[in-house]
């Protein structure tokens, strides 16, 4: 009875994962070229502090994406041998 | 009475297989959706949709990891609560009653979990004290419902 309701289950969260993994590359990529845009400007007028706030966003961005891609997984897979069977 | 106490319990596990994967499930995309928040918090500058994204981040592996292994813990010290002697003509089906009654406080601690991590999956506010009361409401509910059989019995006087 609850086969099919996994199925499906499973089927929603495939899909509502390539959507947020691809909703994250994209908002990191807007992002890149924000920080990238800022870095420019503040380098072109002079701005040390945009200029290395601008480095640090990079960074930052590309540490989220990082996590979301590596660590996530591995916590997925952690999280997956704790699965407990039924205590009744 | 006896196949009948095999199949409830058999379904009932199955709807505890399906739940554990929910909560598996909206757990895992729930830390991606907080990434995704963190994401956009620092490119617009918010430093409270950055924390909020954080602490949310932490506290749905604390959901996760108190589903799979606090909730086991406590529907197991309900078993051994259910499984307390029984006494009387009844006390097979008080038993069976009971056996029941701790499978589905089980299922209804690890339901209130799955909300609470779908509910943070879909972008909701973080309300683990709803799921936290719901446990405590299951547990105690459970074992009142446990102890009105062999009070009853005393109280009439069957043993």
């Amino acid at each position: 009875m609850f086969d099919p309701i996994m199925e499906k289950l499973t089927e929603i969260a495939q899909d509502a994962w390539l959507f947020l993994a691809g909703l994250l590359v994209m908002v990191a990529l807007l992002g890149g070229l924000y920080f990238a845009l800022q870095g420019a400007a503040g380098a072109a007028f002079g701005g040390a502090r945009a200029t290395s706030m601008a480095i640090l966003g990079g960074i930052g961005i590309v540490i989220l994406v990082l996590f979301a891609f590596l660590v996530i997984p591995q916590l997925g897979e952690l999280l997956r041998g704790l699965q407990p069977a039924p205590p009744f | 009475m006896s196949r009948l106490l095999n199949l409830l319990m058999d379904f009932f596990g199955r709807a505890w297989y399906l739940l554990v994967a929910a909560l598996f499930i909206f757990g895992l995309l729930g830390l991606l959706a907080q990434v995704l928040r963190s994401a956009a918090a620092l490119l617009t500058g918010s430093r409270r949709g950055w924390a909020v994204a954080l602490s949310s981040f932490a506290g749905l592996i604390f959901i996760v990891l108190f589903g799979f292994l606090g909730v086991p813990a406590l529907a197991a010290a309900v078993n051994v609560a259910a499984a307390s002697p029984a006494c009387g003509p009844l006390a097979s089906i008080g038993q069976s009653a009971a056996q029941v009654l701790a499978a589905m406080a089980a299922l209804r601690m690890l339901i209130a979990f799955v909300r609470t991590s779908a509910g943070l999956a879909a972008g909701g506010p973080f309300e683990i004290s709803a799921a936290l009361v719901e446990c405590g409401e299951a547990v105690i509910g459970m074992l009142l419902a446990v102890a009105a059989g062999p009070l009853a019995a005393h109280f009439l006087g069957i043993c």
